[in-house]
């Protein structure tokens, strides 16, 4: 597997930050898809998808409403919060609703890759252990171990 | 909605947009940055490269400060909203304070440091409370003429909690170990509450400042 294979999304309603962002991402070998609204960005995400990179603030949906939706409907997907509405409270509700990572801006670019890559490797981990207990029949524990990762979504939620 | 209601989620807003400018700063000089190394790899370095390169990196230091400066207005923004009774994480009040504080210290010449200890001590109090206190011990150094270093951290000493007050360095040392020995109590805080100063021993020029409640009297000297 290499870099090219993470499936990224950018989410920010700062067009020029979120742009510049991408670019940089692109240099590195990390193509990333960009949405300017949360609207947007639940579109993009019925595309194949691995770690979403999203803003808090923004106009209309915001971030945490995105969240609970792809936590929802995608919960396979990792979230990264990346905020310059960094207070402890939305941290905790951010962690409580299921992101990965949590990081305030201006943050180093390395910073961020480091994330998406152990987002992107825990997401691969969780499913194949999933797998392996799925082909050993046990599906009761398969399901149980998505479960406990937010991978498999509540149906009764 | 109080007035400290309002203030704190004008402060909160203001941060929230400073952070995004200086993402984007931060962005942008940086690929500026990315762009020069990959123009060193192929092309090989030039002068006018090289010393562009130099001041993006300046800036992205800059934007670094900035950025931990809106640390410390964010804090401030949320403290603004406690509880009297807290509770404050001594600690970040004494990192907040040499932040937002500094560069109006530094016109008395007084330094402000705080330890590099990251442990939280925390205390029933409201962190303006404690950094109210804080500014009425520099304004007391201003007033016998400045020019020392202070330096702040955390402490928890005999079960109460507090801050270390460390005077160091600096030609006005004495006269400012002499003032502050001399005003064990500060005046002005919040009605219910006091501040006291303390020799941390009696040979060291260390000072202790524990914040209390009088029971709802105003203390004054």
């Amino acid at each position: 597997m290499t870099k090219e294979d993470i499936k990224i999304i950018l989410v920010d309603d700062e067009k020029q930050f979120v742009d510049t962002l991408a670019e940089r991402l692109a240099m590195r070998g990390f193509a990333a898809r960009v949405a300017y609204d949360g609207p947007s960005a639940l579109k993009e995400v019925t595309q194949p998808t691995d770690v979403i990179v999203l803003d808090l603030r923004m106009p209309g949906m915001d971030g945490f409403e995105v969240l609970r939706s792809v936590k929802k409907n995608n919960p396979q997907v990792q979230v990264i919060i990346l905020t310059g509405h960094g207070g402890d409270a939305e941290e905790q509700t951010a962690y409580r609703m299921g992101a990965y990572n949590f990081l305030r801006k201006p943050m180093d670019i390395d910073e961020l890759l480091t994330s998406i890559r152990m987002a992107y490797r825990d997401k691969v981990e969780n499913a194949m252990v999933a797998v392996s207990l799925a082909e050993g029949g046990d599906f009761e524990s398969a399901r149980e171990v998505l479960k406990e990762k937010d991978i498999l979504a509540d149906r009764d939620a | 909605m109080t007035e400290s209601r309002c203030m704190a989620r004008l402060l909160a807003s203001a941060v929230h947009e400073l952070r995004n400018i200086l993402a984007v700063v931060r962005e942008s000089t940086g690929l500026g940055i990315d762009l020069l190394d990959m123009e060193r790899k192929s092309t090989g370095a030039r002068p006018s490269g090289e010393r562009l390169h130099g001041v993006l990196e300046d800036s992205q230091k800059a934007v670094q400060q900035g950025a931990a400066l809106s640390d410390a207005m964010d804090y401030l923004a949320s403290a603004s909203e406690m509880e009297a009774k807290g509770p404050c994480d001594i600690t970040r009040v004494c990192h907040v304070f040499c932040l937002l504080y500094a560069r109006e210290a530094r016109s008395s010449k007084i330094t402000l440091q705080t330890d590099n200890g990251e442990d939280p001590v925390w205390a029933q109090f409201s962190p303006v409370i404690l950094l109210r206190a804080l500014l009425d011990v520099v304004d007391l150094c201003t007033s016998v003429g400045g020019q020392i270093s202070l330096r702040l951290s955390g402490e928890r000493r005999d079960r109460h909690e507090g801050v270390v007050i460390e005077v160091f360095d600096g030609t006005n040392r004495e006269l400012v170990v002499s003032a502050l020995a001399s005003c064990p109590r500060l005046e002005g805080l919040r009605i219910g509450w006091r501040a006291k100063l303390m020799p941390w021993t009696s040979r060291e020029p260390r000072f202790f400042l524990t914040i209390s409640e009088t029971g709802g009297q105003a203390e004054t000297n």
